[in-house]
């Protein structure tokens, strides 16, 4: 019985997933690709009025079929001097964008090595893990830790709902 | 009552001093080669480094053992950590050649670092056997 699972597994084969590898500042990082449902460029975001939040990384939104996204800058959420930015990565999982420097390409990685435990900071939420990829190391980064449901929740108290456009709201009543 | 234990140790320079690990924890002496790094905020962790396709993480313990002279760091000593779940190699650099001797550890005298696991008396120097965690740990720094 044990035999007939170890060979059922064997016959998968290795396991690859399909990423979208991005830059901000000095660091390449990798997402996977089906956390991110499109790549915007920067130029439809809108400033937030009020600045409440506490790590201040959110200073933008913007609305994508009536949806309105908080925009999570990538620099400040990794501790990383401001760049210029150009593309925001829409993830399908919460309303975030993060805002990036640019999009390398996509890649498909194998195996993610876990993060070693001699990291225990925040790194620790930021990334799922490491992949190997052309000699190099690439953090594989965790899209839940970009903004957490209470950090959701205190913009949404901060941020009224009419800073999304009325155009967006029309699109879908 | 003797406190003294005998054993084997790895003696490596950091700046003007030199230190010493249990050799058990020590796996070998490698080459400066390329650090990988990312954001991240844990300090005295630098990057990693591949190593025979195993990521190694980079414990810069100069920080707090020779922080004030910034000496070079020309090798890494690969030691083992310990944590709950499984040991870890971790890379140390070091400022030059290591050397293995076997001595004495003579327990901690007078006012020294809470790092410090004892002492080797050897004959030029004193050196400090140091407890990798307690260096790595918050309260060290």
């Amino acid at each position: 019985m044990r035999l007939q699972r170890q060979n059922r597994r064997k016959s998968h084969g290795p396991k690859t997933q399909p990423v979208i590898l991005f830059v901000v500042g000095d660091h390449t990082f990798a997402i996977s690709a089906s956390a991110v449902t499109e790549i915007q460029s920067t130029q439809e975001m809108k400033p937030i009025a009020s600045q409440m939040f506490r790590y201040g990384k959110v200073h933008h939104t913007i609305t994508r079929d009536g949806r309105r996204y908080w925009v999570v800058d990538a620099n400040i959420h990794f501790a990383m001097m401001p760049t210029h930015s150009s593309r925001l990565l829409m993830l399908a999982e919460s309303p975030v964008a993060v805002k990036v420097d640019a999009i390398v390409r996509m890649a498909e990685i194998g195996t993610l090595v876990p993060l070693p435990q001699s990291f225990k900071g925040d790194e620790r939420n930021w990334y799922v893990g490491l992949t190997l990829l052309e000699g190099g190391v690439v953090p594989v980064v965790n899209p839940a830790s970009f903004l957490s449901r209470f950090d959701m929740e205190a913009l949404e108290k901060t941020s009224p709902v009419y800073e999304v456009s009325a155009a967006a709201v029309g699109v879908t009543a | 009552m003797s406190t003294a234990r005998s054993g084997s140790f790895v003696l490596f320079p950091l700046g003007r001093k030199r230190f010493a690990l249990p050799a058990s924890e020590v796996s070998e002496l490698a080459r400066p080669g390329v650090i990988h790094t990312f954001p991240s905020n844990t300090l005295m962790v630098t990057g990693v480094l591949l190593r025979r396709g195993e990521v190694i993480p980079v414990c810069d313990v100069a920080q707090v053992l020779a922080a004030k002279e910034e000496p070079s760091r020309k090798f890494y000593l690969i030691a083992k950590r310990r944590f709950e779940k499984k040991d870890e190699s971790a890379a140390i650099p070091v400022s030059g050649d290591c050397e293995l001797t076997s001595s004495e550890l003579l327990p901690p005298t007078g006012k020294l670092a809470a790092y410090v696991n004892g002492l080797l008396s050897l004959e030029k120097e004193i050196v400090e056997v140091i407890d990798l965690e307690k260096v790595m740990s918050e309260e060290a720094q």
